[in-house]
């Protein structure tokens, strides 16, 4: 009774599975990519071509592993670059794959540079496949290549990683956290930017300085100054997908305040004596809001609120009263409302609210938006702009006045 | 146990009563030489059959026999208790002499044996043997049917001889009356002791089970750091004296069974009477009763027999060595098997998480036995899961890997030659092999076993670059993880399972993995353990019952303990049923009566055939 | 039916898989733009004033499922019929929710595997599973529930922890009044994932407990509309609406933000085991309906049909479509002509049928 009852139970259901799983099993893994048959692709370069059949020109930096942390290492470079051209991103991809023995895996790409000259001609393009593709993540950063053939930002050697585009990421990581107004941007970042009504996306720039010559070679860290570094430096501002400049200095630093991104970064005043002061910003909270009596004349309200603590006060000014830190703290307002102006400035200039005021109109007034969303370029650059701002010096570090109150 | 009843009484009703002894006759004859010499041949004149033949009586003499095998029959107790009261207080004992001395010792005697068990003088596993004897079933049936027989004897017109030597000769604790043959050879064979007289054709069986044991030692499989170190034996008598000795309660009652038709094997059931559920015990009597076996040498044989037939890896009798378990079970409601013969006593009903608990759960801190019993879930997990997400994760979403780890697995795999499944599969297996051969190994050669297996094969085998070393880590971690589960046998369901994962994770990645962990549930799901769905209290979900699965609530906040049984008593009535998983038709839930189920299937797989 | 009896936290459980189902991970009710996550609660009560209906109809039938109490109303020449569509209809909802599921396992992750081996396996699972019975698949589904909220969890404290939420994307709520959330309601919400509860029908006659049975389902189907709402607005606000809009699953590319420390990345995988998970028990609640109605109809032992219930299954989905946009659009023109017979034309009727049969043989208060 037991065997029959064995047999009845194996007939039924297993006997299908067994029988359908050599089938499955000789039929082979289809999605099954050993970890050896891959390239894991870290960066990407993407050059306008010269011709159109050239269009997109993509240089990949792929990953050696074996040299940055195998046993046997030969000696060679760390990171490999493939170029590959097509008419379109994939064709491009295609045809890089070709040279390389492995799988182009883009899972992993973590820096995507954009070369000055076609960010010019228009990115929307580029970024259709970006974010189709399964296998490319949408937490890649952008980065605009100022004044130079992208893929040269691909095939410099750095000091602090072995891969290239991780110095990059760290370097941004550095700067948005510290003394910087860069910012992560990452791939959806940049298609809402995109998309926004009368305006673009911001992008940081990134350029090398120093001798090009033996910057892909080891060479380049020979030395205690290398000679090529990466830097991060300036933000291009779009209107739409086209680039329209650059912002620099205050004007870079208002952007990003404006945008709420900055996390920490130093100021410096000068006080009615003629010293400088330097102050550590830690905390800026800006907030936007549009007062709507009339949609055609929209007032934007920033509201700034930031908290400082003084790093540096070589002069006589008696820190220990509350009144000279108040009168210290409107000065840092206004050097702060000062930034934003210019912010607001250059975008007006640029013809581009990257600086998102009509969102804010959008979101507080969606009827009103609605009225002027076709003309909102000839809003924005006569709309009026209302500071309401307020910054605290909390402490003022480990001494209180300087020695030099003394003399 | 059935087959061998029925068989006796189909010898009984072939054979008429009074039938000469030959060797398979029902009943002694009275001739007593040929007793002795069929006695002899039935066991093929075996050695260690020792017939110590005497003269008993004063003036009138008579031949008599006690036979035993040696080897299994305390060997004292058959010299002091029986040959020597057999030769020292028979002169007297004829009817015509009457002796005050006499009467009054049989008194005493009659005394002992209707309190058997409670003598305590005769050291720790007599007494308990003596309760074997007392109440097998069969050696009462016997007693009963032979009582009559006795007062019966023709040809004296008074009381017969082997009952007045039972009643004031023998010194011996435990003794019936038996004139059946299979019960005197069973006797012998369980290394009682066989008296036969001249002339009568009743024998007297003494009770002098003893031999070498095993005493009682520390379990060598379920250690704890903390509490009792004291373990089952091989001995069914001393395992169930060390339950008893645990639990001082009437209520705990012990039932007896002999199961094999060849080893007649002594199986205990125990259970506390008002806690462990009616309907349960008389399922698990039901159960052991429809068992036909030749041989019952381990409490496994039983296991499998009685546990809800399905296809499964999983263990859903559970078993321990530990006498504090099985007395813990007990109070909780839980039916205890004792077999003769292993000291792997089976407890059930037994749910997935039970195979998680330990016995140290309790001695330790609440909150410091939660974080125990986490481990142990998570260990499953690892166990099963482990080498597949590994597979999954490098062969099909490497993206979900760190950069940076991702790089350092990649030049660690530059060089291998195997894909990484074959090479978890390897690895697995070279694992598997390792265990079983430190498993069984004897112990001084086990340590060379796990050295050599452990250090050198694993680093020459990442050194030779043919495996990479982050696969010997996974391996290595499903090892420990297979170890740190309390329960050996769902342990190796758990390894079991892994391989399976793996197949599935190698070719569909997390797809089949998720596939098979919803498989696996459901699998689990249709389990049942005598009733009881085999994930409750987790799945049906029960908030009372969570007081002892992953958690470990102090024992004040436990409240009023409560028997899975009564649990299931109170549950509404749609939860006791079973899955209907036998029903053919659509899924009608049976209630839980799986004997009148298995009778069921029996029928219907008669009819499909 | 029979005296098989499934716990209502059970039901709850398999109520609250069933409709999330696809529905977590798709872009559900994107015709209303950012105000998807509105459109989906309001769906919700148009969903529920249809479940009204249908528990209505199972008290006045507490103990058969749909197919019977159709011939029982309509009579054995009309019912029977009816009956044999609606087994048609469960069979189809299955086979398209296969291929729902299967493609988009394809798209996600899968991109080599055959779909029909996707499908197949999936199957599989399913045909074990309710081998084993309609109340084990209800009590798996409680472990299985368990484990799409831990998901959400954890998805959602990363993505808080990650800091990709930015709640401004929601805003503004309305803008262009509530029309676009009814039209949205009234095209897809209320039908999808709401009004495929009819299927329940035919396993309510399970529910342990006639009274509190159609309470916990209703319960079932508001807290999995608060979970899809919840889902859709941490979409939107993560992804903004354009771009959820014009992604098959958002749910990915939203998980796909969780970025800490380069650590945890890309674990839209879990994405991927949410979707297994919905579409394998929406799959099989389907396919149960199926083969309680086939068994129910044509005195069938259940299980007798399991197998070639399962191969029509899978070929209707293989063949259902070419693409799967051509699948999605065939989907929506179901949606609009077939589905709403099915859901709510055919039971209202029966309401109307109940209502006047259960009013004319009660018997008359004093």
């Amino acid at each position: 009774m037991n065997n029959m009852k064995l047999m009845n139970k194996i007939s039924v259901f297993p006997a299908l599975l067994l029988a359908l799983l050599p089938l499955l099993l000789l039929t082979g893994c289809w999605d099954n990519v050993e970890l050896n048959r891959r390239a894991i692709v870290s960066g990407v370069a993407i050059d306008r071509g010269p011709t159109e059949a050239e269009k997109y020109r993509l240089s990949f930096q792929v990953i050696v592993a074996e040299e940055i942390s195998g046993e046997n290492a030969r000696g060679i470079s760390p990171v490999a670059m493939y170029t590959g051209t097509g008419r379109t991103m994939f064709e491009a991809l295609a045809d890089a794959s070709r040279q390389t023995a492995r799988f182009l895996s883009l899972g992993h790409v973590r820096v995507l540079v954009v070369s000055e000259e076609l960010a010019r001609e228009g990115i929307k393009d580029i970024l259709d496949v970006l974010e189709r593709e399964s296998d490319t993540r949408l937490t890649s950063l952008i980065f605009i290549a100022k004044g130079q053939p992208a893929h040269e930002l691909m095939s410099t050697m750095t000091v602090f990683s072995k891969i290239p585009v991780n110095d990059l990421v760290e370097k941004l990581e550095t700067t948005s956290k510290q003394f910087g107004y860069n910012f992560r941007m990452e791939v959806d970042d940049v298609i809402r930017g995109v998309q926004l009504t009368g305006g673009g996306p911001i992008i940081n720039g990134v350029f090398t300085s120093g001798s090009r010559e033996g910057a892909d070679t080891n060479d380049n860290l020979k030395s205690i100054s290398p000679k090529n570094i990466l830097r991060i430096s300036g933000l291009a501002a779009f209107k739409d997908d086209k680039m329209k400049g650059w912002l620099d200095g205050d004007a870079a630093l208002g952007t990003v305040l404006l945008h709420n991104k900055i996390k920490e970064f130093p100021v410096v005043i000068k006080d009615k004596e003629g010293g400088y002061l330097s102050f550590n910003v830690y905390q800026s909270q800006v907030t936007l809001k549009a007062a709507v009596t009339d949609p055609e004349h929209p007032v934007i309200i920033v509201k700034i609120r930031q908290q400082a603590a003084i790093k540096e006060s070589a002069n006589s000014l008696d820190l220990t009263s509350p009144e000279v830190l108040e009168g210290l703290s409107e000065q840092l307002t206004g050097e702060t409302i000062k930034q934003i102006k210019a912010a607001i400035a250059s975008a007006r200039e640029f013809k581009s609210d990257y600086l998102g005021f009509g969102q804010v109109l959008q979101r507080t007034h969606p009827r009103g938006w609605k009225q002027v969303k076709d003309h909102w370029e000839d809003i924005f650059a006569a709309c009026e702009v209302q500071f309401d701002a307020d910054a605290v010096i909390r402490h003022t570090d480990m001494r209180s006045n300087s020695f030099q109150i003394n003399k | 146990m059935k087959s061998w009843s029925n068989k006796h009484k189909q010898a009984t009703a072939a054979a008429p009563a009074n039938q000469p002894a030959e060797g398979g006759a029902p009943y002694l004859s009275d001739n007593f030489a040929r007793n002795l010499d069929s006695m002899q041949s039935e066991l093929g004149g075996s050695p260690d059959l020792k017939v110590r033949r005497i003269q008993i009586g004063g003036e009138r003499r008579i031949e008599a026999a006690a036979i035993h095998l040696s080897g299994l029959a305390d060997t004292v107790a058959v010299n002091e208790f029986v040959i020597g009261s057999l030769l020292g207080n028979t002169e007297d004992l004829f009817p015509d002499d009457t002796d005050d001395m006499v009467t009054a010792r049989a008194s005493d005697q009659a005394a002992q044996e209707t309190s058997h068990g409670d003598g305590a003088a005769s050291g720790t596993a007599a007494p308990a043997e003596a309760s074997i004897n007392a109440t097998a079933e069969s050696a009462a049936n016997s007693a009963a049917k032979s009582a009559p027989m006795f007062t019966a004897e023709p040809g004296t017109g008074r009381s017969p001889l082997p009952q007045l030597i039972l009643n004031r000769a023998l010194e011996i604790g435990d003794a019936v009356l038996q004139e059946e043959w299979k019960d005197i050879m069973l006797a012998v064979l369980s290394g009682d002791t066989v008296i036969l007289l001249e002339g009568y054709r009743t024998a007297i069986i003494c009770e002098t089970r003893g031999g070498e044991q095993r005493s009682v030692s520390e379990p060598s499989s379920q250690l704890v750091v903390r509490g009792p170190k004291d373990g089952f034996v091989e001995s069914v008598a001393t395992n169930i004296s060390l339950i008893r000795r645990r639990i001082k309660s009437p209520k705990l009652r012990l039932e007896y069974m002999k199961i094999g038709t060849e080893t007649q094997t002594h199986v205990a059931l125990m259970y506390m009477k008002g806690i462990a559920g009616e309907d349960l015990i008389r399922e698990v009597r039901e159960r052991l009763r429809k068992i036909t076996l030749d041989e019952v040498l381990e409490s496994g044989f039983i296991e499998e027999l009685i546990q809800d037939k399905t296809f499964t890896p999983f263990p859903t009798i559970y078993n321990s060595e530990r006498p504090d378990v099985a007395a813990g079970n007990l109070l909780e409601g839980r039916v205890v098997i004792i077999v003769d013969g292993t000291p792997f006593v089976l407890i059930l009903p037994a749910v997935f998480t039970q195979f998680f608990q330990s016995a140290e759960d309790y001695s330790q801190r609440f909150d410091i036995a939660i974080m125990m019993r986490v481990i142990r879930y998570v260990s499953f997990l690892v166990l099963i899961l482990g080498p597949s997400v590994y597979l999954a994760l490098t062969t099909y979403h490497y993206e979900m890997i760190p950069t940076t780890l991702l790089i350092n697995l990649l030049s660690q795999r530059e060089n291998v030659p195997f894909p990484a499944f074959v090479e978890v599969l390897l690895m697995e297996t070279a694992f598997e092999i390792l265990r079983e051969a430190g498993v069984r190994m004897p112990r001084v050669i086990g340590q060379t076993v796990s050295v050599v297996g452990a250090l050198i094969l694993g680093t020459a085998v990442v050194e030779a670059g043919i495996i990479t070393p982050i696969m010997v880590i996974v391996v290595a971690l499903t090892g420990i993880a297979s170890f740190a589960i309390p329960a050996y046998n769902m342990a190796i369901a758990g390894r079991l399972i892994r391989f399976a994962f793996l197949i599935m994770a190698s070719m569909f990645g997390f797809y089949g993995i998720t596939l098979g962990l919803i498989v696996l549930v459901a699998h689990m799901n249709s389990l049942r353990t005598f009733g009881i769905p085999y994930l409750s209290p987790f799945v049906p979900l029960s908030v009372k019952g969570q007081k002892d699965t992953i958690l470990r609530l102090p024992l004040w906040l436990m409240g009023p303990r409560k028997s899975p049984q009564q649990m299931r008593a109170e549950l509404p009535e749609y939860m006791q049923l079973t899955t209907g998983y036998d029903e053919q038709l659509s899924p009608l839930i049976l209630k839980n009566n799986t004997a009148a189920r298995q009778q069921a299937e029996g029928e219907q797989h008669e009819t499909d055939e | 039916m029979g005296t098989i009896k499934i716990g209502l936290g059970q039901f709850f459980c398999l109520t609250v898989l069933f409709e999330l189902g696809t529905a977590l991970v798709v872009n559900l009710g994107m015709e209303s733009g950012r105000d998807a996550w509105l459109s989906i609660l309001v769906g919700c009560v148009a969903g529920l004033i249809v479940f009204t209906g249908y528990a209505y109809l199972y008290r006045k039938h507490p103990d058969m499922p749909f197919t019977a109490y159709t011939r029982q109303l309509l009579g054995k020449y009309i019912g029977t019929p009816v009956a044999i569509l609606y087994i048609i209809l469960y069979i189809n909802l299955a086979a398209r929710d296969l291929r729902d599921g299967s493609t988009m396992l394809a798209m996600a992750t899968m991109h080599n595997t055959p779909l029909f081996i996707l499908s197949t396996l999936m199957l599989l699972s399913g045909a074990y599973v309710l081998h084993k019975g309609v109340e084990v698949l209800s009590r798996t589904s409680v472990v299985f529930a368990l484990v799409v909220m831990l998901i959400g969890l954890f998805g959602t404290i990363m993505l808080v922890l990650s800091g990709s939420i930015n709640l401004h994307r929601l805003l503004p709520v309305l803008e262009n009044g509530l029309q676009p959330v009814l039209v949205s309601v009234a095209h897809q919400n209320y039908m999808f994932p709401f009004g495929e509860m009819v299927c329940f029908t035919m396993l309510m006659p399970y529910l342990s407990s006639v009274k509190k049975g159609p309470w916990v389902i209703a319960a079932g189907i508001l807290f999995s509309a608060i979970l899809l709402s919840f889902t859709m607005a941490l979409n939107i606000s993560v992804l903004g609406e354009d771009i959820v809009e014009r992604s098959p699953l958002p749910l990915m590319p939203t998980i796909s933000k969780i970025s800490i420390s380069d650590f945890i990345q890309r674990v839209d995988i879990f994405v991927v085991m949410v979707l297994i998970i919905g579409v394998f028990f929406k799959m099989a609640v389907f396919f149960a309906a199926a083969l309680v109605g086939i068994s129910e109809l044509f005195h069938m032992p259940f299980r007798r049909m399991l197998y070639p219930c399962a191969l029509i299954i899978l070929f209707t989905s293989m063949l259902d479509a070419r693409s799967f946009t051509e699948h999605l659009d065939e989907g929506g023109g179901l949606l609009y002509l077939v589905y709403p017979f099915f859901m709510l034309v055919v039971p209202a009727v029966l309401v109307v049928m109940a209502a006047v049969r259960a009013h004319f043989s009660a018997p008359r208060p004093g």
